[in-house]
């Protein structure tokens, strides 16, 4: 190693943690078609079909002294840019293991990368940490709070690593801190808590709500990572979004699930017997979410990031359903995508309208085309 | 003689009862239906009617929403209510809709009363079927409402957002129609003796609006809606346990139970007054006391209207 110097012509470098993952393994694999890039994934243990150029490192972040782990492999693989993406995306019954994995994993990776003196970091969040309340505007921006509930521990973890992100962002003013909050990701493969809840065999909701939901596609979730690589000013907080909503009664008739309304105030109590029985899918403190709409605006991202969702929450659900389902069925997938795809087109048409306040000229231009009304002086 | 030959014996067979296959069973117990499931064997799994009774749930429901989640085909169910309301129930008389632009954004401000908000259904009924571009205001609700059970999904279907500044924002730079009641709860919960006195309209939040997004502000005032549900007592310590800002009590309800919530049939003006435009720059929506002046006059003009309107206002019920 003495003596060693990388060549002129280097590629850049990028460390993934967790990058054997669902999205992490889809990002892996994409960005390593590019061939652009000098890949490293820090993981338990590499993924299947994993590009043969892609090297792995063992990592453990569950593991006593981790940080000083990272801090080693940091330190000897010298990356550009650091994607944190390690952790668990269900909830856990287990909420320890939960939180030491997203939370103090997070605070583990960041000081190490502080210590490691890595300049460009990418962190994996969920548009959930905006919590799902009934005073929520339509479209969450990224200037929102973060108002999830704090008796929700799955959601909370992701809270605190956010926070711990803000620590680091605050503590080198010279890094460039990227914070994607996702929006649920739903794909047919990926059997995680939200395909179990909506596969059923029945499904509990509140009586009288019907959120609206975005169903976020694993692709394009892969390519908002690759788009926040290229940007390399990417500093702050992201939205990556679909275009479109649907409701959760809409997404339930799609997976073909019978749902049980239940009064909002028995629903929580039913949702966190369910899940300590081992019935249910989340703790009753996550059915906020199929009470209040959690929707977030992807503006930002689209503008600074340059991405574009290629899957409205329509198709990406009927997409799933449709792979979920292989027989016994009365509902035809064929006319609904059709239906999905006229609905896109439609959804990019009102969404193409005039947008963005426009600036007036000097004798007012935008004032002379609206109706003459009465001026008021000031 | 002739001897009788044995006869060899037969060989041994179990008396089993040769098993019918599934298809005759279900001839014999089903007929012609049979064929039809045997043409569509996918009704044959529980999961199939399953789908049967989700789709009979949305049988008025359409998966084609906008981004705000207005469902076009569940609004148009509800259309016959609303045009009963209009034409034969209140008798709507609109006058001055030609103060609505045929394209572009514009705020509309309406006076708010009468316990529900029939007020904001009958002016978003009659602008979309009396003006000629048939333009569809998009109603802001208040959050006692878009958070209630059951209001919740039908509101969103019907097209009204919660009322919050950045929803009024989005709609407004997408050139919609936004219809605020800058009163609030003030005015749709009060005391019948108070009709017809126009509330404080907030803090002035809908001019701050209309003057980041360059919208003009169009006044309209409703005549008659006050009287339908006469408040005469509002005990606050019945409504706060309920999660309702108010319980009303009128001579209607809750004495005579949900009877009590039909609306009296009274005769409505709903007059659309000309823009006003503050022609200001977005600037001064951070300068309080200027936006708290043009809130002034907007809540003026409004009360003037209001208050010709019932200058000349005959009988409660027949106008005449």
């Amino acid at each position: 190693m003495v003596g060693f110097k990388p060549a002129a012509t280097a590629r850049p470098r990028v460390a993934v943690t967790g990058g054997s993952g669902y999205l992490g393994a889809r990002f892996v694999r994409a960005l390593a078609a590019r061939g652009t890039w000098d890949i490293v994934v820090l993981d338990l243990a590499p993924a299947a079909n994993t590009p043969a150029e892609v090297r792995h490192r063992f990592l453990d972040l569950n593991l006593p002294h981790s940080d000083g782990t990272v801090y080693k492999i940091l330190k000897e693989e010298r990356p550009d840019v650091l994607v944190h993406l390690a952790g668990v995306r269900s909830p856990l019954r287990d909420a320890v293991y939960a939180h030491e994995l997203n939370s103090i994993g997070t605070l583990n990776v960041f000081g190490a990368a502080g210590e490691a003196d890595v300049k460009r970091l990418i962190h994996y969040s969920t548009t959930m940490v905006y919590g799902a309340r009934g005073d929520n505007p339509a479209f969450l921006s990224e200037e929102h709070l973060m108002r999830a509930d704090v008796a929700d521990h799955f959601v909370r973890d992701s809270v605190e690593a956010e926070r711990h992100c803000r620590d680091f962002a605050r503590r080198h003013p010279e890094a460039r801190v990227a914070v994607l909050r996702f929006a649920p990701l739903l794909a047919a493969e990926r059997r995680d808590y939200r395909i179990r809840y909506l596969e059923g065999p029945v499904a509990l909701t509140m009586l009288g709500y019907d959120p609206l939901m975005q169903w976020l596609h694993p692709d394009d979730a892969s390519e908002a990572l690759l788009r926040a690589l290229d940007t390399p000013g990417a500093h702050g907080t992201f939205n990556i979004a679909p275009d479109g909503v649907l409701p959760l009664s809409s997404t339930l008739l799609l997976f073909g699930t019978p749902s049980i309304p239940l009064p909002h105030n028995v629903a929580y109590f039913a949702g966190e017997a369910a899940w300590v029985t081992g019935v249910g899918t989340a703790p009753g403190a996550h059915a906020h979410y199929i009470r209040f709409p959690c929707v977030a605006a992807n503006e930002k991202a689209r503008k600074v990031l340059g991405f574009a969702p290629r899957k409205t929450s329509l198709e990406t659900a009927i997409e799933a359903a449709r792979a979920r389902r292989s027989s016994g069925r009365a509902i035809d997938f064929d006319a609904l995508e059709e239906i999905a795809r006229a609905a896109a087109y439609r959804l990019e048409q009102r969404m193409k309208r005039p947008a963005a306040p426009t600036t007036p000229g000097p004798d007012g231009g935008e004032t002379a085309a609206r109706p003459a009304g009465t001026r008021m002086a000031s | 003689m002739s001897q009788l030959k044995p006869v060899a014996a037969p060989p041994f067979v179990p008396s089993l009862v040769p098993p019918a296959s599934e298809e005759d069973l279900l001839q014999n117990l089903l007929g012609e239906a049979s064929k039809l499931l045997a043409a569509h064997p996918e009704f044959t799994s529980p999961r199939s009617w399953v789908d049967l009774w989700n789709l009979f749930l949305h049988r008025n429901q359409s998966l084609d929403l906008d981004d705000f989640g207005y469902d076009e085909a569940a609004a148009k169910v509800w259309h016959p209510l609303f045009d009963f309301l209009y034409r034969v129930w209140w008798r709507v008389t609109l006058s001055g809709v030609e103060n609505v632009p045929n394209e572009g954004r514009a705020l509309l401000v309406i006076n708010h009363s009468g316990v529900l908000p029939w007020d904001g259904a009958m002016v978003k009924h009659g602008i979309s079927h009396e003006h000629p571009a048939r333009r569809r205001a998009r109603m802001l609700a208040l959050d006692m409402f878009t958070t209630l059970p059951f209001l919740q999904p039908w509101l969103r279907q019907m097209g009204e957002v919660r009322a919050c500044p950045e929803n009024g924002e989005r709609l407004l730079l997408r050139d919609e129609l936004v219809a605020v009641f800058p009163e609030g709860v003030k005015g749709v919960g009060k005391y019948f003796r108070d009709r017809y006195r126009v509330a404080r309209f907030g803090r002035g939040g809908f001019v701050r609006l209309a003057l980041r997004t360059r919208s003009p502000i169009i006044p309209i005032s409703v005549v008659g809606a006050e009287e339908i549900h006469p408040i005469i007592f509002r005990p606050d310590f019945l409504g706060r346990p309920l999660g309702f800002p108010y319980f009303p009590i009128t001579p209607t309800f809750p004495l005579l139970g949900a009877a009590g919530l039909i609306p009296a049939p009274t005769k409505w003006w709903i007059d659309i007054g000309k823009p006003i435009d503050p022609g200001l720059d977005p600037d001064f929506a951070e300068r309080p006391m200027i936006v708290n002046e043009v809130t002034d006059v907007v809540r003026s003009t409004i009360q003037q209207m209001i208050d010709s309107r019932l200058a000349r206002r005959g009988n409660l019920f027949t106008g005449e």
